[in-house]
């Protein structure tokens, strides 16, 4: 176990493991963005019976543990028993679920009155839409989306229990060849660190941007 | 594929069985986490440095690293330390340690929500520390996150699931028996997620019920 053994496993955990995991979330992120931005316009509006049947997926969804979730998309879904699919799309559906809930969140937090101050300066209601409510609301749900995101990310680790092998499908595999867990599971956990505490740090900025967009620079106690 | 009713009369025992296993896993980590959380929070209003600077850090990991590694990191991990741990002890460890740290950061928020004034309050009737945040801080600030915390509990029922891969008997592991014996995907990981949604709806009336219960105070009654 000397140096160069350690590079070897980071070398593989990285290559083998960590682009893997890196390859799902892009796609995953995107389409689970679409459902959510869909999904979040769709209630806000309070379709009868659409609202309800996106209320209960948005309900189960909350309700069912992410890694039954894979086993249905591996097994029960037509997924054609790939992997990466099966993995892909039980992160859509369950993370699409919480991030329609965070987009219905900022699109109903905004005041009734900017559409009446909208419409009072003739705009349409694709006008307002465009200038007064979306600016506001992509303010308002960025920081959660992006601490979606990093749900998401932390997520990808329970696509190894359909055998896609990602980063910590990786350190099960290369501790089961080495018999060394300490050093291949902290260097697993460093990957997913890194990642995630970089895309926090994100998220806080958009938050402390989006707090001085809407309530100005002055300092305002215990906002800071 | 179609849900078979009479591969459930026969194996729905082994279902059952999950349930109560998920549900003992459930409450045993809800006690060990809020405890463990809590204690962690209360740390952190000693406000020591070093002591700062490493609960930090583990706060950082808890909620940065998947559960998964944690898992697995505590199951196969620590006993090449020459630490053996039985799996529900493991099992226990890993989720208490996760959601401890969240749950933390939860009661570090109640607590700096209350006003500098009850620290002082508390000096000026010569209490110390210790006892400032068991009589004057912790009640205050555990009324305030009730409902943050009622809503995580669903979160660690969800974490339950993830110990199918250390082969604890709970709903997912019941439901993977099920469908390696019979092939019959749906039926098995189906009734799987109906129990999970079954009980995730009887956590949020209980919950609700505990939030309207503490609304007005009782924390403070108790202590």
């Amino acid at each position: 176990m000397d140096l160069t053994w350690h590079w070897n496993i980071l070398r593989i955990l990285f290559l083998k493991g960590f682009i893997p995991t890196v390859k799902l979330v892009p796609i995953a992120m995107f389409l689970a963005l679409l459902v959510g931005v869909v999904g979040g316009s769709l209630r806000v509006l309070r379709i009868p019976v659409l609202n309800h049947l996106l209320g209960i997926y948005a309900y189960v969804m909350r309700g069912v543990p992410t890694i039954l979730l894979m086993f249905i998309c591996y097994f029960v879904l037509p997924t054609g028993r790939n992997p990466m699919n099966a993995a892909i799309l039980a992160l859509v559906l369950s993370n699409g679920a919480y991030m329609m809930e965070i987009v219905r969140g900022g699109l109903e937090a905004i005041d009734r009155g900017q559409h009446d101050a909208a419409k009072a300066v003739a705009m349409n209601f694709w006008q307002s839409i465009r200038y007064i409510i979306l600016p506001q609301a992509v303010l308002l749900v960025l920081p959660a989306l992006v601490g979606q995101l990093v749900l998401l990310i932390k997520v990808t680790a329970l696509a190894s229990v359909i055998g896609y092998v990602e980063l910590t499908k990786m350190a099960l595999n290369l501790n089961g060849s080495t018999m060394s867990p300490l050093p291949i599971f902290f260097y697993s956990g460093c990957f997913y660190f890194v990642v995630c505490h970089s895309l926090k740090w994100v998220a806080d900025r958009c938050e402390r941007i989006t707090k001085e967009r809407i309530m100005g620079k002055a300092p305002i106690h215990g906002l800071a | 594929m179609h849900f078979e009713f009479h591969v459930l009369a026969k194996h729905y025992p082994v279902l059952l069985k999950g349930l109560v296993v998920t549900i003992e896993y459930t409450l045993i980590c809800l006690v060990t986490s809020l405890c463990f959380g809590t204690f962690i929070a209360i740390l952190r209003t000693f406000r020591i440095r070093l002591l700062d600077f490493l609960l930090i850090a583990y706060i950082n990991i808890g909620r940065e690293v998947p559960l998964l590694v944690q898992l697995y990191f505590i199951f196969f991990g620590l006993p090449a330390l020459g630490i053996s741990l039985s799996t529900p002890v493991a099992a226990v460890l890993a989720i208490t340690l996760n959601e401890g740290a969240f749950i933390a950061e939860i009661v570090r928020g109640g607590i700096q929500s209350i006003s500098r004034g009850q620290w002082e309050a508390a000096r000026s009737v010569s209490m110390n520390r210790v006892q400032a945040v068991r009589h004057i801080i912790l009640p205050q600030a555990l009324n305030k996150v009730i409902p943050s915390l009622v809503g995580h509990t669903s979160y660690i029922l969800k974490d339950t699931a993830i110990l199918t891969v250390i082969a604890v008997d709970e709903i997912t592991s019941a439901a993977g028996y099920i469908n390696d014996m019979t092939l019959s995907s749906l039926t098995a990981f189906g009734s799987a997620a109906a129990m999970y949604v079954a009980l995730f709806w009887v956590l949020q009336h209980v919950g609700s019920r505990v939030e309207r219960a503490f609304r007005y105070g009782e924390v403070l009654k108790w202590t």
